[in-house]
């Protein structure tokens, strides 16, 4: 057989990306991809015009413990927002210390989101999403199309709440702590801060006594923290 | 359905390493890709743990994404599709029959799998011009499609000839292309 038949790649693609070839002529097929920029081409239109069919099905949203494991696999190994909280971390400065490296690397990413073309303008964006070592993955802060924020626990923070209040900070590089408001553990929380985090900011959950912090200023440790894209 | 742009975008911040981003493309993407590994692996645990490894490759492979040559719910269903068939096809491995449910409903030309297609942009010009084959054409490919049966098992599920099946399939994707062209 003449591999190259542009009417034979054309119907041993289309073959191929609907599953009809098994076995060894499938195996066989994906070695002469590799070799043939035609056949790759054929299979690319193939897939553009045959893929969507997976949209006639009801959408299905995984259970929770799925993004978990997969934040847990893509966090980079040594990440500050990944270190275990210590509660001693807020005394004195060095707290702010183990900030501003962050900080730096945040600018830098700032600095390369604005070279970005703008995205689409769409419905709910993911600011950030929160970690710790324990937990990764385990807050995402969105927007809404209002503008007011939404907290939504990936899993049941209770247990890291520890029966005390989990109070949310964006911190601005060069500036204070200001709170965002009280995140409930064990669902979806409704935010409407007077400035909401802006790119490059870090934002950190700490513990703090029921109500909040009583003077605007993180009193307890942080145990979850992220950067806002 | 995602915004393709939007997207494009998210994929080059993860190729940035912002985790962020992949949780914005979770977050949209894979409520249509987990009812995908669900329908073909027939099996809820096999599927997470296909959604798993299918997102972490997105993460990894995003900087390799091309946008002139797929969209990125196409790549990325791509990913999901030969991940699941490379498990389905694994010897020794036990499936369960697939439920008709879905795929006989491909026949009829009232609303069903079609009308959902209809509603999101990428699918609608698809399922307009599935609305144009026959019937039996509709759910011998939503056969192979969805639930990976090889032609001689599609066969012996609709009691057709081989011979029979795998003309319609071949003059079912002959008419698609002309159709989506």
């Amino acid at each position: 057989m003449n591999y190259r038949h542009p009417e034979l790649q054309d119907r041993l693609a289309a073959e191929y990306v609907l599953g009809g070839l098994r076995a060894g002529a499938r195996r066989r097929f994906i070695q002469l991809m590799r070799d043939d920029a035609g056949l790759r081409r054929a299979v690319a239109e193939w897939e553009e015009r045959l893929l969507p069919l997976a949209l006639a099905l009801p959408p299905e949203p995984p259970p929770a413990h799925v993004w978990q494991a997969i934040s847990a696999r893509i966090a980079p190994a040594a990440s500050p927002a990944a270190a275990a909280p210590r509660p001693s971390a807020w005394r004195g400065l060095s707290w702010w210390r183990t900030l501003s490296a962050g900080l730096a690397a945040a600018v830098m990413v700032l600095a390369f989101l604005m070279l970005k073309p703008p995205t689409a303008p769409q419905d709910v964006r993911t600011l950030a999403v929160l970690s710790a070592e324990q937990a990764p993955g385990a807050l995402v802060l969105n927007r809404l199309p209002d503008k007011r924020l939404s907290a939504q626990p990936m899993q049941d923070l209770v247990a890291l709440a520890d029966g005390r209040a989990l109070e949310l900070w964006a911190i601005s590089p060069g500036q204070a702590p200001r709170s965002l408001g009280l995140v409930l553990p064990g669902q979806t929380t409704v935010l409407t801060p007077r400035l909401p985090p802006l790119p490059g900011d870090t934002v950190a959950v700490t513990l703090e006594p029921a109500g909040g912090a009583p003077n605007g200023v993180p009193t307890g440790p942080i145990v979850l923290s992220g950067k806002v894209i | 359905m995602p915004d393709a742009q939007h997207l494009q975008a998210l994929l080059a911040q993860c190729a940035d390493k912002r985790e962020s981003a992949l949780a914005e493309i979770y977050r949209l993407a894979s409520p249509h890709l987990f009812a995908l590994a669900r329908r073909m692996l027939r099996d809820q645990a096999a599927a997470e743990d296909v959604l798993q490894e299918c997102f972490v490759s997105i993460w990894r492979q995003a900087g390799q994404y091309q946008a002139a040559q797929s969209q990125p719910m196409t790549w990325m269903t791509r990913i999901v599709r030969n991940r699941c068939i490379d498990r389905l096809r694994r010897p020794g491995i036990e499936v369960p029959d697939p439920d008709d449910a879905l795929t006989l409903a491909m026949a009829d030309d009232s609303p069903g799998p079609l009308a959902r297609l209809e509603t999101s942009q990428e699918g609608r010009r698809l399922a307009d011009c599935m609305a144009q084959l026959e019937g039996p054409q509709r759910v011998a490919i939503a056969m192979a499609f969805f639930d990976d049966l090889a032609h001689p098992d599609i066969a012996t599920r609709l009691d057709t000839p081989l011979g029979t099946i795998k003309s319609w399939i071949r003059r079912g994707m002959q008419r698609l292309k002309r159709c989506l062209e």
